[in-house]
Formats: structure tokens, sequence, C-alpha cells
């Protein structure tokens, strides 16, 4: 039986935001459609690139990314904001409106991509539902714990029925109890079928859920940990003698800065 | 479609409350520049049309002098008749002229038992009033007609009405430009504003997939509500101002003729002009945000 195409194919992709600050380094990688994965590193490791380059935010100087069998290279500026409506993108300050209510927070976005009034009411407390909310659908934001004001970032970022949710960094603004309670509703998304990718560094979360782990280190991956537990060891290629310099030069002024 | 520009019509008068006295000020010194240079224009056509009456009023008389014979009188008119710039020339005899005289001032020459002191009279009028003072220095030079006082027309009303309607181009292009660069920066500024006041706003729009169209829409036509704005009072203060000055006229003269205040036609033009000025404004002040990420 041959396997499953991936969903998600990252082919060589390096990500540079100037000559010496790169954001991602030959990263190469599949996800299948349903899975669940863990993207983890400390700050600066590109984790958070990774997730932006999927929805667009930034864009790739070498390599393919192919989302859905689409090749994101060919997207078209105006074909973004169609491309992003099949992703849930879940932000770490949860981006909340202060002046509106939760269902409003809802609300709002739904209008924003273009659905009518009637769909925004029959839709705004069916989504609340699924994400364990609608009891506070009338509480402004600074009424809400943590973990409520990231469930209704969720909720956001359900509203086109995407088939892909990024999390950058959901649980990192929350205390452990809260943490675990978003990640262990992001869990039972995925299990309704939803392809989610969470960045984090919260270790200590990641452990009580048993996922594909992506360990990054400075725009590379560093392992790659299935759900089994197999730990695939990523070997780094050998640059060529030319980018040996280039990326010398890229590590002192990564050591340069960190100092 | 409906239910998006409600959206966006929404996301319009939000902005605008929300940055109030900004508002307030790109609005009053759209308002002021669109009224300055309204009232300009009123002032420019009234003259135009008033140097239009003059011209075609306008007549150059020309006395013969007392000695000159009837050969002298012919020789003159095939003279006038021949010269470049004249259009019509008619004689009058001294005598005609003074009946003409005593006709329409009977209350000056009731009574009075004098000899005729009017001259033959020539009366020219013009295809190209440029020309009446080159015209009249010639003429002057000729020995048939009378010394001094022997050419009379009205030059002075002539030149202030082409001196009063440089000014106006000047006047109305300098403060109109002046004003229209404030109000213009001050549209621009608000737009700025709205930016950074809506940043979270934009930023969810574009997480959750809105258009180019939806997000950007709103501050376009928060431009051009402010500008249509700004046409629509400065429309209501160059009524009142037009009103005003009419009053003044007619207590002075009360049997002058004034045209009513062309209402229709002036909402229509400085509206217009307005809008497309806010329009214009806001797709300069979304440019720069739009081609950068907004910072996050």
């Amino acid at each position: 039986m041959s396997e499953p195409k991936p969903f998600i194919t990252f082919e060589r992709v390096e990500v540079a935001y100037n000559d010496l600050v790169s954001g991602l380094r030959n990263v190469s990688l599949n996800i299948s459609e349903g899975e669940f994965v863990f993207l983890c590193g400390q700050t600066g490791s590109g984790k958070s690139t990774l997730l932006k380059v999927l929805s667009k935010q930034v864009p790739v100087t070498k390599g393919r990314v192919i989302v859905a069998g689409r090749d994101l290279g060919t997207v078209t500026d105006k074909e973004v904001p169609y491309l992003r409506r099949q992703m849930g993108i879940i932000p770490q300050d949860f981006g909340l409106l202060s002046t509106k209510k939760v269902w409003e927070n809802v609300a709002y976005a739904m209008r924003a991509v273009g659905k009518s009034r009637r769909e925004v009411r029959s839709e705004v407390p069916r989504i609340l539902e699924r994400v364990n909310i609608l009891h506070r659908a009338d509480a402004y934001p600074s009424e809400l714990s943590g973990g409520e004001q990231q469930r209704v970032a969720i909720a956001r970022a359900l509203i086109n029925d995407p088939p892909l949710l990024l999390a950058d960094e959901p649980t990192g603004n929350l205390d452990p109890g809260h943490s675990k309670e978003i990640l262990d509703l992001l869990v039972s998304l995925n299990e309704k079928g939803t392809t989610v990718l969470v960045a984090t560094h919260d270790m200590l979360s990641i452990q009580d859920h048993h996922k594909r782990m992506i360990q990054m280190s400075f725009g590379q991956i560093e392992s790659d940990v299935s759900v089994e537990g197999v730990v695939q060891e990523i070997p780094h290629e050998e640059p060529e003698p030319e980018e040996e310099m280039q990326e010398q030069t890229q590590e002192e002024s990564t050591d340069a800065g960190q100092a | 479609m409906l239910d998006k520009l409600e959206f966006m019509l929404a996301e319009t008068f939000i902005s605008l409350r929300r940055n109030t006295w900004m508002t307030f000020a790109a609005v009053t010194t759209s308002a002021m520049a669109l009224f300055i240079i309204g009232a300009i224009a009123f002032a420019y056509i009234s003259l135009a049309k008033f140097a239009g009456d003059v011209e075609k009023k306008f007549e150059m008389r020309v006395f013969v002098k007392e000695s000159a014979t009837e050969d002298d009188v012919k020789n003159l008119e095939l003279r006038l008749n021949g010269m470049d710039g004249v259009s019509s020339v008619t004689f009058k005899t001294r005598k005609e002229v003074w009946d003409e005289f005593k006709k329409n001032n009977p209350s000056v020459t009731q009574g009075l038992e004098i000899e005729n002191p009017m001259p033959d009279t020539f009366t020219l009028k013009f295809e190209n009033l440029g020309k009446a003072d080159a015209i009249a220095e010639l003429i002057k030079k000729m020995p048939e007609v009378a010394p001094n006082d022997g050419v009379n027309y009205l030059s002075d009303e002539q030149n202030f009405v082409g001196h009063a309607m440089s000014a106006l181009r000047w006047l109305g292009g300098v403060l109109g430009t002046v004003m229209l660069l404030t109000g213009g920066i001050l549209i621009y500024n608000t737009i700025r504003l709205t930016i950074l006041a809506r940043r979270k706003e934009i930023r969810i729009m574009e997480m959750v997939g809105s258009t180019k169209a939806m997000v950007w829409a709103p501050m376009i036509m928060e431009g051009i509500v402010q500008g249509l704005i700004g046409g629509l009072l400065a429309t209501v203060v160059l009524g009142a101002v037009y009103a005003f000055t009419l009053r003044l006229i007619t207590i002075i003269n009360p049997l002058s003729q004034n045209s009513p205040f062309p209402l229709g036609l002036t909402i229509f033009w400085l509206s217009f002009v307005g809008a497309l000025y806010g329009l214009i404004c806001s797709f300069i002040a979304i440019r720069e945000p739009k081609k950068k990420e907004i910072p996050r």
C-alpha cells in the first residue's frame, strides 16, 4: 500500500530576513492530513517563521512549500486571503478586541470575511459551543481568564471551518492549568479531523500529550519524534564551501547577538 | 454584497467617531479650502460676466474740433472706419447730441438758455477691447479731433476689471493651494491615525482572510466622507456669505439686479471636489502601510 500524500510539504526551505539573519535553513518535512505536530525550540529557533511561511506572512527565499497540493510559491497576493481562510491562525497574545464582547469578537471576524448577518447569527453560538465558551458569550475579554481568552481566539480561528490550525505559542501567556486546558482543546479539534501545528517552548505541557514533536534550533530541524516515540535525527547536509562561509558569518552574528 | 457594504460603512463611521477631533480638524480645513476656492470662483465668474457686459456696452466717443469743416468730418469718418479693431462708427451732429442730452437730462437743461456746447461726435465700437488704448492714442493725434478731451472712453473701469480678475486668479491660486494642502495633510494624518488605531482590527482581518478591499476600503471611504462633509460645509458657508453680500448690495443699490445663489450646482461641485480630494489623500495614506507589513 502506498503512503498517503502529505498535506504539508517543506522542500529544502530557506528564509533569510537579511544577509546575516536566517529564519529557516534548509528545512524539509512532511505533515499528513489530520496530524498533530508540536514545533519546539527556543526563542529564535524558527518555529514561528515556519508557521508564518505557511500563512504567507513571510516569503520563502529558497525551496518549496506545498499545502493541500498547492505550491505556495504560485499563490498570488490576491489569493493570500483565500489561502488564509483554509487555515485558522491562533496567536500567542489572543488578539482580541477589548471593546467587543466574546460573541462580537467572533462575529467581527466573520463579518470581515464577508459572511452575512444571518450566517453570523446562526454560526457564532455553534463555534463558541465548539470551544466551550458559549456561557461567557456576553463577557468582555477583560472579564475572562487567560485560558478563556485563548478559547475565544481559537473560536475566531474556526470561523472558516479550516482543515488546518496554526497555533503560535498558544500557551505562552497561560499558567500550567490553563495551558493543559488549551492543548486538550486543540487535541479534541484534531481528533475531529483538523490538522494542528503548535509552536511552543512549553516542554512540560507537551510531555502530557503523546504527539509528533519537531525540535528546531537556529532555523534547522534538530530532531523529529513520531507519535510512537521513534526519534529521527535530521542529518544536516554539508554546505557548499561558499555557503559554509556565509553560514559561519550568520552563526558568528547570532552568537554575537546572544552574547 | 449589501452585507459587505454595510460592514465597510460601519467600520468607516466607527473610525470617524474614534478620531473625532482629528476628523473635525480635517473636515473644517477642507471646508475652508473649498470655501475659499468656491468664493474666489464665484467672484471670478461674476467679474468675468461683468467684464463681458462692459465689453458689449463699451463705446468710445470722439469729439470733432469746433473749427472742423464738413470735409474734415467726412475725412475723419473715413479714417475712423478704416482703423483696425473698430467694428462700427456712427456720427451725430452737435445738434443731435445736444437734443439727446436735453431729452435725457431735463432737470439739468430745463430753462437753460445757452448756446449748444456739444461738438459733433463719432461713437466707436470695438471688435477687440484690448486695442482700445492704442486706437485712442492714434485718434488723439488726428488734426480734426478736438484737442485735450477729444477722446472719451471707460479706460479706468476696463483696467480695474482686468486688474481685479488677475488679482483674483492669484489670490485663488495661492490661498486655495495652501488651504488644499493643509486640508490634504490633515486628511492624510487622520487616515494614518486610523490605521494606527485600527492596527489590531487590521491584524485580525488579515489573519482570518479578509480581502484587501475589505481591510482598506473603510479607510478610503473615511477620506471620501471627510472631503464630502467639507464640501457640504463649504456650500453652507458660501451660501450664507452670498446671501449677506447680496443684502449689502441691495442696501447700497436697491435697483441692482442680482442672480440667485446656484445651490444645486455649488453642492455638486464642492462635494465632488471634496470627495475626490479625500479619496486621493486617503489613497496616498494607505499606500505606505499596504506596501509594508503592519508591525505586529
